[in-house]
């Protein structure tokens, strides 16, 4: 680790005034940005301390679900309102990290954890720059490191993947990230505050200026967002990040697969070098039956862009099936209860509330 | 057998009573002493400085930079490095040193793995040492390197597996096999691994002077005190007395603290540059690279067999990796020389030689990777003769070790069998696979053996007796928290005929009788062994103190025993404080040593049985343990409680071993990639079902001089085997290679 400073302002505006997010940076829970301090990865020279100068309420008015973004993950799942109701967010967040992480983490930072790739994460490795479709190097792939590789939004070469599971729900659910800084505020859409990593990037970028903190997100309520969950598919059965993960959520008119789909929410996890909401597979469902052909057409063009670095095409099919599953289990019986989610962990059938 | 080798102890009392574990509070209460929570007047701190690149030449260390910051006391290169001896390893002298490399910290010109420490800072924080460690620049001459089995040519046999040949043959197994009506012919890969203990590697070095000469201290996270103790000796050139090391507890080492890494060796080196003492910590990316590891393993398994299921021919052959300077050998294929009976046996192990640190032992070292192959062999087998796999296991039960040609000193393998299959309901389990689901699951059920040597460490104990009735044990063993002390205290209780409560033991250093090394399973029977001939010591004692008109004084001190604190010989009864006057006044105490037993007339090894439930989505990929159950032949299980724990702990690292540990590399680099435990994945309690364990309760005086023979490896040997022939029997498809991750299983 190299000598910073710490600051620990009292107001909003001392502490956006303060940041850069470079040589400057903000420190809410801090599981991000110690940790890649350790490692020598993000070495700023100052870290603000943004924890007590930002809220962390959490309310619901007028069909609009606002998150403080000084708000913990376990706070946010625990709240009364989005365990009764909101169950891809209640389950995007409780499927991450470990408790103790969740009582640490804030939602701001969480939706900007950086990539697990192991060269982001060692400054002294250099990561491959050569394209997927140079078939010559089949050997060559084997040798090197493509766990956390995306599969989608890649350009055909190693980027890495976004790890986080939360903003999935974020991007399906057509969230919107409030921002702030020492004299202006302003919201941007959640989908478009991502962006996929251009030329030599390693993973994605955001559009955050120097000066602005996130300080509120907020969900539109949508018959989708009632109906919904959060599927995540990981090696072992917590404490793992996703292989891919599904954010679904179904409003139906009718009943099984004669309902007719009214709107649909769909993004994934774990695949792309952003949280990737799926506009191909929304236009699939949308104003259509809800059969299971349509599900699989859904889950054939959402997955249709991807780029897979070799080794990785099991995630293609994986991704398509969650989606499937996901839709399924919507249509047929609804959200999981958490008991379900338990049950699954230890190979169990979820047996329905 | 009638007699046995070592005369029977009754062990009555508190032998065996699931006493809580005298540590456990202590721990969850956060005060235990750990090593690098040491602290000690004028600590400096060190920090290593790994090389980042696999093979080459040192060309220059810039170490300038460092030396101006802050807080920076002096940075150790190949310039300045003080004095030492290159001495033996581990690997070509187990008696005398514990040293686990020919490459040395900040000594060497040349850079053979990753991760090497080529130079250290030592500084007045730890985070100026880190700093510094950033800022000193290496730069080097690169050369290629090889870390991938597949890319290294097998083209050596290794010189010893723990004392065998590498290669056996008994009878011609290849022509038995070729001839054999019913074949399974398989290969098996097994990815490297690493130990991943809790505890960081650590160690405080003081060189000090002691009546006029040098002496050195060093606090250290070991299995193997003595031995440490030693290699310290020969590394400096010191006499014992100028040495002493130190370990209170370990947190966790599976293996990884049994030999001595560089980052002790480098503490010794900066404390001596500084004439300050040292704390060195291996961070956690330093313990892939720094501290060793399991090798990649790539066996074959060929069984021939009569259609009636008679085993013929049992082959068992295949590469294991060391590094380019050392010589330590996975004896993978031990356990085949005497799990089953059969005509002819072919054993043959090749290596090849990678760029990476020295591998080591890890959780059952042999045992694990080898009985993964085997046992998945014989369900194999099982299914081409159309058998149930544990009357497979019944109809080639041997009658003695075939390689050692002796007699078991006690196996109760196939009573395993049968207890465990009762209690796991392995009767009602559909004969043909894909027979079982549960929603989206498949479900199987696999049985698979498990085996451990019953191995000793010569070791020494101090016996005290008091006159209040209270006795202690002395000896320099190591507790890595399986209880050495609560079960060697109830050991000498049941001895004594007193409570366990009144009993203590000191451990963890060596001014105390030299203890072994705490690895293969072997403390509580070598300690236990010091204690009863410690005891017996005391009895002769006793006898040479008694009064001379006492009946006491004229018996043979083998007729002696104890209860309540006082001194039995038939019906007469002596309270301590009657025999004791002059020097013996308050406590009597007496040294007992145990050799081991070398030349055993029996073969040597604890068995069990193990059963797993798994659920399999073949559609996602994954596989969830939803039962298992381990049923034990270990002698005597000294403490229900802390024995039950090991065995639990054993199959919880076999659930990791299946199904989840796997050190990722970029050959390119020839660098670990995954060296964190986000991403190296073992175990969370969420991937652990209910669990049951029993044992086969019997005393083995073949093996041991207390009936108990080791029980921390045994349990994670069968499992691997147990869950791929689950999978096996919920899909009806192979898995042959470790660990069987989704992108396997997904179809
Ligand atoms: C071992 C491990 C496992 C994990 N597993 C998972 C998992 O399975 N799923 C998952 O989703 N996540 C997982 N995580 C990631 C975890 O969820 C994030 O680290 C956490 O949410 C980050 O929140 P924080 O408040 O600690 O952020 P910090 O570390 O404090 O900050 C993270 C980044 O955001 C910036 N920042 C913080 N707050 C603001 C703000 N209000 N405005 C602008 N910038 C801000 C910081 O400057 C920094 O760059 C895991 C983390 C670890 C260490």
């Amino acid at each position: 680790m190299i000598p910073f400073e710490f600051a620990s302002p009292k107001r909003l505006q001392d502490a956006t005034s303060a940041i850069d997010h470079k040589s400057s940076m903000a420190l809410a829970g801090g599981t991000t940005l110690l940790d890649l301090m350790k490692l020598n990865v993000l070495t700023p020279d100052t870290v603000v301390s943004v924890a007590s100068v930002l809220g962390n309420s959490v309310r619901l008015e007028d069909d609009t679900l606002t998150i403080e973004a000084g708000c913990t993950m376990a706070q946010l799942a625990d709240h009364e309102r989005v365990r009764e109701s909101f169950p891809a967010i209640r389950q995007s967040l409780i499927t991450a990290a470990s408790p103790q992480i969740r009582n640490m983490a804030t939602i701001g930072g969480n939706l900007l954890q950086r990539t697990r790739s192991t060269y982001f994460r060692h400054p002294d490795m250099p990561p491959p720059d050569e394209s997927f479709d140079d078939s010559n190097h089949e050997k060559f792939w084997h040798r090197v490191d493509l766990s956390s590789a995306a599969v989608l939004g890649n350009s055909g070469r190693v980027v890495g993947t976004y790890p986080g599971d939360f903003a999935n729900t974020v991007v399906a659910f057509d969230a919107t990230l409030h921002l702030e800084g020492p004299d202006h505020q302003r919201t941007i859409h959640a989908r478009e505050f991502y962006q996929i990593p251009q030329r030599q990037e390693l993973q994605y970028s955001v559009d955050l200026k120097p000066g602005e903190l996130i300080t509120a997100i907020s969900f539109p309520v949508t018959p989708a967002l009632k109906n919904s969950l959060y599927f995540k598919v990981r090696e072992r059965s917590s404490y793992a990040f996703a292989l891919a993960s599904v954010a679904a959520g179904l409003e139906l008119e009718g009943q099984g697969s004669t309902a007719t789909i009214r709107q649909a929410k769909i993004a994934f996890g774990g695949l792309g070098s952003i949280p990737w909401f799926s506009q191909a597979a929304v236009q699939a469902l949308e104003g259509k039956p809800a059969t299971d052909d349509n599900f699989e057409k859904a889950a054939e063009a959402a997955l249709a862009e991807a780029t897979p670095p070799p080794g990785n095409e099991y995630r293609v099919r994986l991704a398509r099936r969650c989606l499937v599953r996901s839709l399924r289990r919507l249509r047929d019986v609804g959200p999981y209860s958490d008991t379900e989610i338990w049950a699954m962990q230890h190979g169990r059938t979820p047996t329905p509330a | 057998m009638a007699t046995t080798t070592f005369p029977k102890l009754s062990l009555e009392g508190a032998v065996g009573r699931p006493i809580v574990r005298r540590s456990g509070r202590a721990k969850v209460t956060g005060t235990a002493p750990f090593t690098a929570e040491r602290n000690l007047p004028g600590l400096l701190h060190a920090v290593a400085v790994p090389s980042t690149i696999a093979r080459g030449k040192i060309l220059s260390i810039d170490t300038s930079a460092a030396e101006k910051m802050t807080g920076v006391r002096a940075v150790i290169t190949p310039d300045n490095v003080p004095d030492f001896k290159r001495i033996p390893t581990f690997n070509e002298s187990m008696q005398e040193s514990c040293l686990a490399s020919h490459v040395y910290p900040a000594a060497e010109r040349e850079v053979y793995y990753a991760g090497q420490y080529v130079a250290a800072v030592v500084a007045d924080t730890f985070e100026a040492a880190r700093d510094g460690a950033l800022a000193v620049k290496v730069e080097y001459d690169e050369m290629d390197h090889v870390t991938s089995i597949d890319e290294a040519p097998a083209d050596e046999r290794p010189k010893s597996l723990f004392g065998a040949p590498p290669v056996i043959e008994i009878g011609d197994a290849v022509s038995a096999f070729e001839q054999a009506d019913v074949k399974v012919d398989v290969d098996f890969d097994l990815a490297m691994n690493h130990h991943n203990p809790i505890e960081l590697h650590a160690a405080l070095a003081h060189w000090d002077t002691w009546e006029g000469n040098e002496s050195l201290t060093v606090y250290e996270t070991t299995q193997s005190l003595s031995l440490s103790q030693k290699t310290y000796q020969s590394l400096f050139n010191l006499k014992p007395e100028q040495v002493r090391v130190i370990c209170e507890l370990v947190g966790g080492a599976f293996g990884s603290k049994g030999a001595m890494w560089p980052h002790s060796v480098l503490a010794c080196f900066c404390a001596k540059v500084v004439a300050a003492p040292v704390k060195l910590v291996a961070t956690r990316q330093q313990l892939f690279g720094g501290t060793g590891h399991r090798t990649p393993i790539k066996q074959r398994v060929a069984i021939g067999a009569n259609s009636d299921g008679t085993i013929k021919a049992i082959i068992h052959e295949g590469t294991a990796t060391t590094s380019e300077n050392d010589s330590y050998a996975e004896a993978f294929t031990m356990a085949t020389r005497m799990m089953y009976q059969t005509e002819a046996l072919r054993l043959a192990q090749t290596q090849s030689r990678l760029h990476t640190q020295s591998p080591t032992f890890m959780r059952a070292p042999a045992e694990t990777p080898g009985m993964f192959a085997l046992e998945t062999a014989i369900d194999e087998l099982a299914v081409k003769l159309d058998l149930d796999p544990i009357e497979l296991r019944v109809l080639n039960e041997p009658e003695k070790s075939l390689y050692e040609e002796k007699p078991f000193s006690g196996r109760h393998l196939v009573e395993c069998l049968r207890k465990g299959a009762e209690a796991f309901h392995w009767k009602e389990r559909p004969r043909k696979p894909r027979s079982t689901r549960d929603g989206d699951w498949l479900i199987g059920t696999g049985v698979a053996a498990a085996t451990y040597p019953a191995i000793f460490f010569p070791t020494q104990a101090r016996v005290t007796l008091r006159t209040d009735g209270t006795a202690h044990i002395d000896c320099c063993s190591q507790e890595l928290g399986t209880g050495t002390v609560t079960t060697q205290c109830q050991l000498l209780a049941s001895q004594l005929g007193i409570s366990a409560s009144r009993v203590s033991m000191n451990l963890g250093d060596t001014s105390l009788p030299p203890g072994g090394v705490s690895g293969g399973s072997a403390t509580a029977a070598s300690v236990g062994g010091a204690v009863r001939a410690a005891v017996d010591a005391l009895k002769k004692k006793l006898v040479e103190l008694a009064p001379s008109d006492s009946s006491l004084a004229s018996a043979r001190p083998d007729d002696v025993t104890f209860k309540d604190g006082k001194v039995l010989l038939g019906s007469d009864s002596w309270a301590l404080e009657e025999l004791m006057s002059g020097k013996f006044k308050d406590e009597i105490a007496a040294v007992g040593k145990f050799k081991g037993a070398k030349d055993s007339k029996t073969s040597n090894h604890s068995y069990g049985a193990q059963f797993v439930e798994v659920a399999v989505d073949e559609e996602l990929g994954l596989v969830r343990v939803r039962r298992m159950l381990g049923c034990f032949a270990c002698g005597t299980i000294l403490n229900a409680k802390t024995g039950r724990s090991q065995f639990l702990g054993g199959m919880i690292m076999g659930v990791g071993h299946a199904l989840q540990e796997k050190t990722v590399w970029d050959h390119r680099l020839g660098r670990i990639t995954n060296d964190n435990i986000a991403e190296y994945h073992v175990p969370v309690n969420a991937d652990i079902p209910d669990m049951e364990i029993m044992w086969i309760d019997e005393p083995d005086f073949n093996a041991s001089p207390v009936g108990a023979k080791g029980i921390g490896e045994i349990g994670i040997t069968g499992v691997a085997a147990a869950i791929s022939n689950a999978i096996y029997h919920a899909t009806g498809r192979r898995y042959r290679d470790l660990p069987i991750t989704p992108e396997k299983i997904i179809l």
